[in-house]
């Protein structure tokens, strides 16, 4: 049968879902789960399973029948985060008393882990989902907070999954792209690596 | 509790923390004698000690002015004894967290998870008067301890215990170091440990293993949060709970060496198959099957 495996590590939850359809939907309460959620799909036996030549391919021959007992993954895909690195890094609060048009971007670790909290007025709150130039205005900011947050063998960037996630693929881009602990950091750019900027032509601020 | 009230307080939150600690790490380690950083820092604790000295309402006060929170009530969970003792605080006994877990039953893990959470609740409690009042109660409670000749110490001790540490212990803090939260987790984990063995292993027994020795706890915790989290299967942790409880039973004592090697294994196993559809029996050791042909 089909099994997706979701984790929220935050709130030290895990479960499987399993179904027999061919297409599974995967859903969680917003009550259980805080910050980043994991999801495993794949394939898992049902019954005891013992597979004979004909239904498998030559390269099993040595070794069968494959036998495999209940609850046996026999398949599994790749980790998907539910969100982007860029949604996970920003959370978007809705501030009654800031000025008109501005945005503030704060480091904010008192849920334990690295995100930043885009204070943005009533206004632009509206337009947080739909608009991606805020989310990217709001990327630059963040990322300007990195080498003030991680200093150079601060065991917290170690052990925080964003920022593991974040260096790896800031590593991936060197030497054109330096980490926060180098001169040459430019948020701007990690910012627009997260999230690439260009004008979508359906933008309703256009014409 | 508004979620959108720790929303909007979680960057203040973080910002105090931040502002009022040392931390080598981020300051740089030669700064410690550079009065540049450290007198800010030390005029910060010394307002933090003085709102202590002063008493439940000056303190409640000094962390609303801290977090920009207005006055009125933040709804944390109602407090099921009038009053704590700093002792009762500080170790809450097995019996004391059963009593807080039954009461707070009903709250939701999104927020138990947040240290922020727990210090707007030890707001409310601070006004309520869940705690012995005078600054010299309040003082034992939340900063004597490991290094309390230290200012920076006492500062860390009242961050933990209130909130956890998160900006200098990652998000393990809140289940490790804040007492009350830690208490309704050990709870919250022994009664799911009870309800998905139906009843196989007795809350009771399960809260014993979680209570037992502090170690072990943290390494659990520690494990679940960032090292094997495929251990957060209910099923899985209900086995390592069982395991745990069986040494506790023959040899009197567990500690984190048996629940890293227990997780250990939980964790190999993880790879190959779902803790959900496997056997009790299978689980807690009765069987070791492995798939015949499977070598990968």
């Amino acid at each position: 049968m089909w099994a997706a495996e979701l984790r929220c590590p935050k709130t030290l939850m895990a479960r499987i879902e399993t179904c027999s359809s061919d297409r599974q939907q995967v859903t969680w309460n917003e009550r259980d789960v805080d910050g980043d959620i994991y999801v495993m799909p794949g394939v898992v036996t049902n019954e005891r399973l013992v597979l004979e030549g004909a239904e498998l391919s030559a390269i099993w021959k040595d070794i069968l029948p494959l036998q495999a007992p209940r609850g046996w993954w026999l398949v599994r895909g790749n980790v998907r985060r539910t969100k982007t690195l860029a949604e996970s890094l920003l959370k978007f609060v809705l501030e009654e008393n800031a000025e008109s048009g501005r945005i503030e971007v704060k480091p904010d670790r008192s849920s334990g882990r690295l995100r930043f909290t885009v204070h943005v007025d009533p206004d632009l709150f509206e337009h947080v989902k739909s608009d991606r130039t805020l989310k990217i205005a709001a990327l630059v900011g963040a990322c300007g907070w990195l080498p003030e947050i991680f200093r150079l063998d601060d065991p917290a960037a170690d052990e925080d999954p964003l920022a593991t996630q974040l260096r790896e693929l800031l590593t991936s881009r060197e030497p054109d792209v330096r980490l926060w602990d180098h001169d040459l950091y430019d948020p701007a750019l990690v910012a627009t690596i997260l999230e690439p900027l260009h004008f979508d032509s359906q933008d309703p601020r256009d014409g | 509790m508004d979620r959108h009230l720790l929303e909007r307080t979680g960057s203040r939150f973080d910002e105090w923390q931040r502002g009022i600690i040392f931390q080598s790490t981020r300051h740089g380690k030669w700064t410690a004698a550079d009065p540049r950083i450290t007198n800010p820092i030390r005029k910060r604790q010394e307002e933090l000690q003085a709102a202590i000295s002063a008493g439940a309402h000056a303190l409640s006060a000094y962390l609303r002015k801290k977090l920009q929170i207005s006055q009125g009530e933040l709804g944390a969970p109602r407090f099921p004894r009038p009053r704590l003792t700093p002792r009762e605080f500080q170790d809450p006994p097995l019996e004391l967290e059963e009593e807080l877990g039954k009461a707070w039953i009903g709250l939701r893990t999104s927020l138990t998870s947040q240290p922020l959470f727990w210090l707007l609740c030890h707001i409310d409690w601070l006004e309520q008067g869940r705690f012995d009042v005078t600054g010299h109660h309040l003082a034992e409670a939340f900063t004597a301890g490991h290094g309390d000749t230290k200012r920076e110490a006492r500062t860390r001790n009242f961050l933990r215990r209130t909130s956890g540490l998160p900006v200098a212990r990652g998000n393990t803090s809140v289940f490790s170091d804040c007492l009350m939260a830690r208490s309704w987790w050990r709870y919250h984990l022994a009664d799911q440990v009870e309800k998905v063995t139906a009843g196989r292993v007795r809350r009771r027994t399960a809260h014993r293993v979680l209570h037992t020795n502090r170690p072990a706890w943290e390494e659990l915790i520690m494990r679940s949060l960032r090292r094997i989290t495929v251990i957060n299967q209910p099923r899985a942790r209900a086995a390592i709970v069982h395991q745990l409880a069986s040494r506790l039973e023959s040899r009197g004592h567990i500690d984190k060496k048996d629940v890293q090697g227990i997780t250990l294994v939980f964790a190999r196993q993880g790879l190959r198959r779902s803790f959900e559809h496997t056997s009790w029996e299978d689980l807690t050791g009765g069987s070791r099957t492995t798939p015949s042909s499977a070598t990968t």
